[in-house]
């Protein structure tokens, strides 16, 4: 009786961990901050965290500033967060107006941006100050 | 006796872990099916986008020229067709297509707040083809109001590129915005020198968090909000798939592409031919492939 139990045992918890494999979700980090301009919060920034190689299971993951400057990045599919990983940051003024005002953010935050944030497993707080000078 | 007895039956423990194998098997196979349905409404999907790239293409035949994004007679604010109306006869929809009357009857003189019940039905008719099988979405919009709020509309999933950003202009009147479909834009497909197996035509938009498009065509032709030329055409430049509410710009929902298939959303190049784009594709292959005539090289996504 006694091997017979044994085998048993071990057929349940190789069931178990059958049952519990695959159940692991992507790991997105979460990313959020602050973004200043001249020192004052603006809202309706966007900011673009862009991977720095272009792995095809990579792409940008973005957030938008609210009023008092916030912002915490989301990913296509529906996600929070972002990949972890080396990251070129371009914060440039969102559109959602009708009229096409934007806010003004010099090319050296975006087009020409020589910002980059390395964003690791778990939670990542980055703010960024910028002068339009 | 005892002994036979012994031999013959079988334990608590023997029981246990034969259910629990067929729990196993059961848990295996469960995810299998729903995701076997899933496939099974993206084959419908892919189905009806490739009828729509064939509908293109013998409207381009007939008229030598693709249908425009949407008719611009001039006036600002107001609604007009799109380019789902326009190819209607050419999926068989040629008796709605005589009823709607588009020729004499423009979109701003049915959708009014005198409309007849007639004019109403007319506009709240659901085109299945243009309808996404695996998108959650009601028969009417009620969500996103179609340029002013008079009635709810149709709903349906298929949207058409006007181009990447603002860059040239946006669609709105006749403004030419680099991708294929735009105020009058007519294009001839010689004009696509990017080669027409790079530049995309037309994408999908899914209801619960975008709300979806309508076949109908434009809301307002001076404006590109979600209720005004983006009703029915998108920009690549927005995200696939992404929530832009819980990002922190609800104003950008309903101007881009998503779907409800996994990882991606379908899209028809203007050769008619139809590809699955992944939702991580880079953007300067998106920007490639929205543009015309940009030039740029790029590795094939799908």
């Amino acid at each position: 009786m006694r091997p017979r139990l044994q085998v048993a045992l071990s057929f349940l918890s190789l069931a178990c961990l059958a049952l519990f494999t695959g159940c692991n979700g992507d790991s997105l980090a979460s990313v959020s901050g602050v973004v200043t301009l001249d020192g004052h919060p603006v809202r309706g920034l966007e900011v673009n965290f862009e991977p720095v190689d272009a792995a095809p299971d990579r792409t940008t993951g973005t957030g938008y500033t609210q009023a008092d400057g916030s912002y915490s990045l989301h990913y296509p599919g529906y996600k929070k967060g972002t990949p972890p990983g080396d990251y070129i940051v371009r914060i440039s003024g969102g559109e959602s107006l009708d009229d096409g005002t934007r806010v003004r953010v010099p090319a050296k935050y975006n087009a020409k941006s020589e910002l980059t944030e390395t964003v690791v497993p778990g939670k990542n707080k980055f703010d960024f100050d910028l002068t339009s000078k | 006796m005892q002994a036979r007895n012994h031999a013959r039956g079988f334990t608590l423990v023997e029981l246990l872990v034969v259910i629990a194998i067929i729990g196993v098997l059961i848990a295996l196979l469960l995810p299998a099916v729903q995701q076997a349905r899933e496939a099974a409404r993206r084959m419908s999907c892919s189905n009806n986008i490739k009828q729509i790239g064939l509908a293109m293409h013998n409207y381009h035949d007939t008229y030598l020229a693709l249908p425009s994004g949407y008719i611009y007679r001039g006036g600002n604010g107001k609604c007009n067709y799109g380019w789902c109306v326009a190819i209607l006869p050419f999926i068989e929809q040629q008796n709605f297509y005589s009823q709607l009357n588009p020729g004499s009857v423009p979109l701003y003189n049915r959708y009014t707040s005198s409309a007849t019940a007639t004019d109403k039905a007319l506009l709240q008719t659901q085109i299945q083809a243009y309808v996404c099988p695996s998108d959650a979405a009601p028969k009417l919009c009620k969500d996103t109001n179609f340029g002013s709020s008079i009635f709810d509309v149709a709903v349906s999933n298929y949207v058409g590129c006007a181009g990447w950003s603002s860059t040239p202009s946006y669609p709105v009147k006749d403004g030419d915005c680099g991708g294929l479909l735009w105020g009058n834009s007519y294009l001839n497909l010689k004009e696509v020198t990017d080669g027409t197996s790079n530049t995309m035509l037309v994408s999908e938009r899914s209801y619960p968090l975008d709300h979806a498009a309508t076949w109908l065509g434009v809301g307002r032709n001076d404006s590109y909000a979600n209720t005004a030329t983006l009703r029915t055409l998108y920009r690549a430049g927005f995200k696939i798939n992404f929530d832009y509410a819980a990002a922190g710009s609800p104003e950008n929902l309903g101007k881009g592409w998503s779907s409800l298939h996994p990882g991606g959303v379908m899209i028809l190049t203007a050769d008619a031919s139809v590809h699955f784009l992944p939702e991580t594709t880079n953007t300067t292959v998106l920007q490639a492939l929205s543009y015309r005539s940009d030039g740029n090289v790029f590795a094939s996504p799908y």
